[in-house]
């Protein structure tokens, strides 16, 4: 069964990368531009993994990771933060907020795709 | 005490007298002691009057012993020489009886007729008798008794012996039975005639002491020549017939008797004074006595009227003592109180004193000192008064600007500082009102900075031009205007001034407090010249409150200032966080899609497209990595990083960093390698700070190096770690070591030209270390490599929280 991936990003290059990068790789990929839209996405497609970049306007990535462990629906979907950079201290706070891993920006797409691998291949 | 003064000063001559002399006499009893003064004089006086009377006593009595001895030998010699003149004269009367003796008288009728006229011519005579030769008695007639005729022997009569034997004699005859008698014999004239013998009674012859003149209670008797007494007095204690005699230790008495007159001995135990006189015819003595009690009666009359007159004089004495005493003492006693209360400085005493004498004039001139005294001193009190109010007054007015100096100065807020200058200016100087002045920023005329006591109508009023607030200089005395109705000089909304009813102001330059011209003045409602202005005082207060103002003024651009700094700070690290990211977006989009490009997610390049797309890569990490520089550079300075301690290990954190820099030494032909021993403890601190500095450390040396090695060598050193990263390259200057942790600094030469980079890192990585409580060392020398040593505390406190 083909992996389901939301992109929760508002940079429309980094939502091109991780498409261009994960789609040839076998998942099929969602997008949301902001925390609202990511958050109400989320709860509908129920996706198997969520790639989150925290820094975003209105509601950043953070907040909507609380939002989505709130949900008894989204709650066990693994989510992957996408950090300002690596020394922000944006990791320890994404990690507070219910991420399941995190990648400093700028991401290197194959770390990406080796960690969403990694996350996928346990469950 | 003092009360009872003053009363007495003011009170009658009468009234001081009576009182000063009852208060003395209360006192003189009380104070009697035998050695103040007082005691002297009363004993004294008492001694010398008891003294001279006894003494006197003592002279009189002795003369008066004299004269009563005396008198009463003169008299028991009188006595005992009429005595005897009477015993004599008795003895001459019974020569005449010699004549019965007659030889004519043959019978004894004969003889009987004569002794019968015998015993009529005689009284003394009790009776006569006759004894013939023979010792026998032939005849005896008495006064009484019948004429008795009888022939009886009497021979063995010591009389009648005596009276045959001798022509005459006198003798007693004490025989038992009978009274006793004087005998009188006469022989008879012719052969065996006979004699005759005429008895009288003795208590005849003691009659004879009647008619001697006895003194008092003396008395006499007459002692025989064998000391039995045959005649006493009536008065006698010695009875007749008593033989004194007899008693061996009247012999000598006796004996002495006869030759003098001196009074000796005693009779029955009682004193007595004797005389006596000898009977030449009889060897008889006539001895008088007194008494001697009796004798010495005017001596004891006297002892006791002397005794008497002690006791008198003694109470005289005593009473001429005490009156000689007050009359004396009671004026010292009085100078002495006077002394001490002048001594008290009670320069108001008096001494009463009017014994009319020296002592009064003595009183007087004390008073008269003491006069002075309270005059001088009084002055002098005066004086000190006058010299303690000006004191007074000056520590007042420096309490009062000590205590404006300290409220001025407790506060550095301005308008705070403003209110209390001009409150304080108004009291200090009694004014009404208070102002301060001030020339706006950019204005040219004073306005209303701040008022005390000001009605409404002068808060908003404008100043006007031409006041007098532009003729006051820094520095110079403040200027007073007295009354302003009469001044030329013009005040601040002069016509609204005066309506408010001010009529005088002082004026004092408060330039360089706030940064512009300024001003004070203070009001008051009365006109008043400088002098009750205290201009000094004001000027004082002016210096004061310029420098309270200058400082709070200075504060307040100090706060603006800091204010403002603090808000571009702010903005400046925004705007570097809010940069950061700008600029790290797209560059993660051109780093992303390059590689995807080079991974040939979008089809398969050319080897030459490959080699740029990894100039690509290259340029965009560095790029990153410059951004990522100034961000943290940025926050440091902000004072915004801080480290997040936890659990490491250095030999985790080493072969992190030799993985990660493994690729590139390897690219360069260095020989890289770590060193770590096995047995470090587990350290403490931010593993990824500590990971990014040795990166910085470990990066640099690969990026200088050419040829040699690279190696990262762990150690421990008591509490810390060391971390050292050792390379082969060109070595660094002492020079340059100095700066290269500087910011923005990069050694300056040809090869680190072509290197590149910030020079930010290093900057960074010892503020990472001072952080972490640790330091960089660098050990290096041109062409001999270099050594860049960490060295962090095994267990790291953050501490920028620490401090």
């Amino acid at each position: 069964m083909t992996k389901r991936i939301l992109i929760i990003e508002d940079t429309k290059d980094n939502r091109n990368i991780l498409n261009d990068l994960l789609t040839p790789a076998g998942f099929m990929m969602f997008e949301a531009e902001n925390g609202e839209d990511g958050v109400a996405l989320a709860a509908t497609l129920r996706p198997d993994l969520i790639l989150m970049d925290v820094q975003m306007p209105l509601m950043d990535g953070y907040e909507a990771t609380r939002r989505i462990r709130a949900n008894p629906d989204t709650r066990h979907i693994p989510i992957v933060a996408i950090t300002s950079y690596a020394l922000s201290g944006d990791e320890a706070k994404a990690v507070d907020a219910g991420c399941n891993g995190y990648v400093a920006k700028p991401f290197s797409p194959r770390a990406i795709l080796a960690i969403v691998r990694n996350l996928l291949a346990d469950a | 005490m003092l009360e009872r003064q003053t009363s007495l000063a003011a009170g009658t001559p009468a009234g001081r007298a009576r009182s000063g002399a009852g208060s003395l006499v209360g006192r003189t009893l009380l104070r009697f002691r035998p050695r103040s003064l007082f005691g002297k004089y009363a004993i004294t006086i008492v001694a010398l009057v008891v003294f001279v009377l006894a003494v006197n006593g003592t002279v009189e009595a002795w003369i008066i012993y004299r004269e009563s001895i005396a008198k009463v030998t003169d008299a028991q010699r009188q006595a005992a020489t009429t005595m005897t003149e009477q015993v004599n004269r008795l003895f001459a009367g019974l020569e005449r009886l010699t004549w019965v003796t007659r030889a004519s008288a043959v019978t004894l009728q004969d003889r009987r007729s004569d002794y019968l006229l015998l015993l009529k011519s005689e009284p003394a005579v009790s009776d006569v008798m006759f004894v013939d030769a023979d010792g026998h008695q032939q005849l005896d007639v008495t006064r009484d008794r019948a004429t008795m005729y009888a022939d009886t022997d009497v021979s063995q009569d010591p009389a009648v012996i005596r009276a045959l034997a001798q022509p005459q004699s006198i003798g007693t005859s004490l025989g038992s039975g009978h009274e006793p008698w004087l005998v009188l014999t006469m022989a008879h004239s012719g052969l065996r005639a006979g004699a005759t013998i005429a008895r009288i009674k003795l208590s005849e012859l003691s009659r004879l002491f009647d008619d001697v003149p006895f003194e008092d209670a003396s008395y006499g008797y007459v002692l025989d020549d064998t000391g039995v007494v045959v005649a006493a007095s009536k008065t006698s204690p010695v009875a007749i017939g008593t033989k004194l005699g007899a008693d061996k230790a009247v012999e000598p008495l006796l004996k002495d008797l006869r030759t003098s007159s001196k009074p000796v001995g005693a009779i029955e135990g009682h004193g007595v004074i004797r005389s006596a006189a000898p009977i030449e015819s009889t060897h008889w003595t006539v001895v008088i006595e007194t008494p001697t009690r009796e004798a010495l009666r005017p001596l004891t009359d006297f002892l006791l009227r002397l005794a008497w007159l002690m006791v008198l004089g003694l109470g005289l004495a005593i009473l001429a003592g005490l009156m000689l005493a007050r009359r004396m003492i009671g004026p010292i006693q009085a100078l002495h109180a006077g002394a001490a209360s002048l001594a008290a400085n009670k320069f108001d005493h008096r001494i009463v004193v009017e014994t009319g004498d020296e002592l009064e004039e003595l009183a007087a001139q004390f008073n008269r000192m003491a006069g002075d005294l309270a005059n001088t001193y009084g002055r002098l009190e005066v004086k000190v008064q006058e010299r303690t109010q000006d004191l007074r007054l000056s520590v007042r007015k420096l309490e009062s600007l000590e205590e404006t100096g300290r409220a001025l100065s407790s506060s550095l807020d301005l308008s705070a500082v403003l209110s209390t200058v001009v409150s304080r200016a108004v009291a200090l100087s009694q004014a009404d009102a208070g102002a301060i002045y001030t020339i706006p920023a950019g204005g040219d005329m004073f306005a209303l900075a701040e008022a005390d006591g000001f009605p409404p109508s002068l808060r908003t009023a404008p100043s006007g031009s031409g006041c007098v607030l532009d003729t006051v200089g820094w520095n110079e005395p403040p200027a007073v205007i007295d009354d302003v109705e009469a001044d030329s000089r013009r005040l601040p909304a002069h016509e609204l001034t005066l309506a408010a009813g001010f009529r005088s102001a002082l004026i004092v330059c408060l330039d360089g407090s706030l940064g512009t011209r300024a001003a004070l003045v203070v009001y008051r409602k009365q006109p008043g010249g400088p002098s009750s202005w205290a201009p000094d005082v004001m000027q004082t207060f002016a210096h004061q409150a310029v420098l309270a103002l200058h400082n709070a003024h200075l504060y307040q651009e100090l706060i603006s200032k800091g204010r403002q700094l603090e808000l571009a700070n702010a903005h400046r690290t925004q705007f570097f966080a809010n940069m950061s990211h700008e600029l790290r977006t797209p560059l993660n989009a051109v780093l992303g899609y390059s590689e995807l490009l080079y991974d040939g997610l979008y089809g398969a390049l050319p080897d030459r497209a490959l080699g740029v797309l990894d100039r690509i890569q290259a340029n965009g990490k560095h790029l990153l990595g410059l951004i990522n520089d100034v961000l943290d550079i940025t926050k440091m300075e902000a004072g915004g990083l801080g480290i997040t301690v936890s659990d490491y290990s250095v030999q985790t954190l080493v072969e992190g960093v030799f993985a990660a820099t493994e690729a590139l030494a390897k690219t360069k032909g260095l020989a890289f390698e770590t060193r770590v021993p096995n047995d470090l403890p587990a350290g403490r601190g931010d593993d990824r700070r500590l990971t990014q500095v040795l990166l910085n450390l470990v990066g640099n040396a690969i990026k200088f190096t050419d040829h040699g090695e690279v190696r990262i060598e762990a150690s421990r050193m008591e509490d810390s770690f060391h971390i050292a990263v050792r390379d082969t390259g060109p070595g660094i200057s002492a020079d340059q070591q100095k700066r290269i942790f500087d910011e923005f600094h990069q050694v300056e030469d040809e090869i680190t030209r072509t290197k590149g980079g910030t020079g930010l890192g290093l900057s960074i990585s010892r503020r990472l270390m001072e952080l972490h409580g640790g330091h960089i060392d660098v050990v290096s020398a041109p062409g001999e490599g270099a050594t860049f040593t960490i060295v962090v505390p095994i267990r790291a406190v953050d501490q920028k929280r620490a401090a």
